[in-house]
């Protein structure tokens, strides 16, 4: 009886949650379907005909198009960009909660602003901040704009699980002369590893999928990041759906599984439960 | 007093002291961060929005001629009307649709828990890349979407969904809804499974049904949250930009013309930086209230 109590049928719910899982996974079992039909099949007029599959598409995108110097221009930039943003915010998110100082409710609030600021609305000025440093169509100017809403973001998620580590053992390790950095170095980061690793690999997935800094900070065909180059397929006009389709597919593996091998830390730190609070 | 003790205290005092210091210190390298990509940015928008910056040139003050060219201009407020409807539609959905997955896969059994841990991924996966998809699915040869109403019968002709401006603008609201839901769902989920269950079992005592114990134990308890959540998906929809980009391009007609895409359009297509900036900053004062509700909200997260 109790187990029943505030909580609704559980077998027309499970019904409902497999009918909600279909239609959500719709537009990425589409994606996947189309990626392994041939041209004739996706031209033709029933789109459930699929009387022969082929990986042909796949190894045309991999094979004429730049799709994997875009892998690897995508995964350098969000590394790299990523480890900027994490040593920077695990030294900040432990400031927050272990000193006290003048400012810092209004440091956290501006942080949060500026995490939440749309990329649409900076992307202009940060265009004229990269060209006058010269770094327009490098790497160094994805790296340099990213932590803008990674580092914000790391912090954000950080803090709340730095929060959740008692701090007796640094209390007794200050106590014995620790120095602060020795304290981060030795004692926080270890023991807060799961929290930091879920932690990157968010910020991995931010940085992986981003869009618009990519589309108008790089110009040349070589440089562009994942995103920007699998959307420019599309907006040539001559290249057919199987091969875009294919190329979304393989884009779309790294965060996938980045997300399902985060999920148990993801949970446990309960990100999202510090935005209710 | 042990002697040991004591020096031990004076120690940690003289720790105690010094954090003021080390909090400034360790907080340092993020705030230079964001002071140079962010703050000293808008600073620079605000600044540039008073030039006529193109690309590749110069620029001369000129005062609030931008500004004052906007408000003449059509585009421009069929931009502001496109936001509006954009980001009222998509937070009413994203809202409804998510509160009522979230009661449905919430619970045990593994059927929910599979769906529970699948079913971020729409949002996890790049948007650009999902918008492709949808584009192909909205498509006006062979597109799935028009073939399955066609075949259900709930449509004679096909809707031309990226021609008509009022389908457009639906399209992509559906694009949007179906992508920021799964997170709202998820967040909701979160704050369900903080509810105490204590709640639960003493209103079903007193004799509520579970309809009014979701009014009266389960919303009560979620305000905060959906407070947030509605907050953070409205900016998140003023902010739009990459589904636009890559399913209608403001098109047809600029009937899905936001401010973001217009600020693109203007800023590097026509490659005039101040008018655009000007038009950015049409968003700039919408989003920092709802950013200091929520940090107003968030504030109770530090202290």
């Amino acid at each position: 009886m109790t187990q029943k109590v505030g909580r609704f049928r559980p077998r027309l719910t499970s019904f409902l949650a497999i009918l909600i899982l279909l239609v959500f996974f719709f537009p990425l079992i589409w994606m996947l379907v189309t990626s392994i039909k041939p041209h004739d099949l996706i031209y033709s007029s029933n789109p459930f005909d699929f009387s022969h599959l082929t990986m042909d598409n796949y190894f045309k995108v991999l094979h004429d198009t730049s799709f994997i110097r875009w892998i690897i221009n995508s995964f350098i930039v969000a590394v790299v960009s990523t480890f900027i943003s994490l040593v920077v915010s695990i030294f900040a998110a432990y400031s927050f909660i272990k000193f006290d100082f003048p400012g810092k409710d209004s440091i956290w609030k501006g942080i949060l602003i500026c995490y939440l600021l749309p990329t649409s609305l900076l992307f202009i000025p940060l265009y004229t901040f990269i060209t006058k440093l010269g770094l327009f169509d490098t790497y160094f100017a994805l790296i340099l704009v990213y932590p803008s809403f990674l580092a914000p973001f790391c912090t954000w998620l950080l803090y709340g699980y730095f929060k959740s580590i008692p701090s007796e053992i640094e209390e007794v390790a200050l106590l014995e002369g620790c120095t602060y950095t020795q304290c981060i170095l030795r004692i926080v980061i270890p023991v807060a590893i799961p929290g930091i690793i879920s932690t990157g690999v968010l910020a991995l997935t931010l940085a992986w999928g981003e869009y618009i800094y990519a589309l108008v900070f790089i110009n040349t065909n070589l440089l562009k990041t994942l995103p920007v180059g699998v959307a420019s397929l599309e907006a040539g006009d001559v290249y057919s759906w199987g091969p875009i389709m294919a190329a979304a597919i393989l884009s779309c593996i790294p965060p996938t599984i980045a997300y399902l091998t985060v999920q148990r830390f993801f949970l446990k730190t309960n990100i999202f439960l510090s935005l209710g609070r | 007093m042990n002697k040991g003790l004591k020096d031990r205290i004076t120690l940690y005092k003289s720790v105690k002291r010094k954090e003021k210091y080390t909090g400034y210190l360790l907080s340092l390298p993020l705030l230079s961060v964001t002071v140079l990509v962010v703050i000293i940015p808008v600073i620079w928008l605000l600044l540039m929005s008073f030039t006529n910056k193109t690309i590749g040139s110069p620029s001369t003050f000129i005062g609030l001629a931008n500004y004052f060219s906007l408000f003449r201009d059509d585009v421009f407020w069929k931009s502001v009307t496109n936001t509006l409807k954009f980001s009222v539609g998509s937070v009413i959905f994203q809202l409804l649709i998510g509160l009522a997955v979230a009661l449905i896969i919430n619970g045990s059994g593994i059927v929910k828990l599979v769906t529970r841990s699948l079913i971020i991924l729409p949002w996890a996966i790049p948007g650009a890349i999902t918008a492709l998809v949808w584009l192909w699915m909205y498509y006006d040869i062979n597109g799935v979407i028009n073939y399955a109403l066609r075949t259900l019968g709930l449509i004679q002709k096909d809707i031309l969904w990226l021609a008509n401006p009022t389908w457009a603008l639906t399209a992509i609201i559906i694009v949007n809804v179906w992508r920021i839901t799964p997170f709202v769902s998820i967040a909701i989920i979160a704050a369900l499974q903080n509810i105490p269950h204590s709640l639960y079992e003493s209103s079903a005592l007193e004799g509520a049904t579970t309809i009014k114990q979701f009014f009266f134990v389960t919303l009560p308890n979620l305000k905060s949250v959906i407070f947030t959540l509605i907050l953070l998906c409205t900016i998140w929809s003023v902010g739009e930009f990459q589904i636009i980009h890559v399913i209608t391009k403001g098109g047809p007609a600029n009937a899905t013309q936001t401010l973001a895409t217009l600020a693109y359009e203007v800023g590097f297509r026509g490659s005039r930086l101040g008018q655009s900036v000007a038009i950015s900053l049409a968003i700039l004062p919408v989003v920092l209230t709802l950013i200091l509700i929520i940090s107003h909200f968030l504030k109770k997260a530090v202290t």
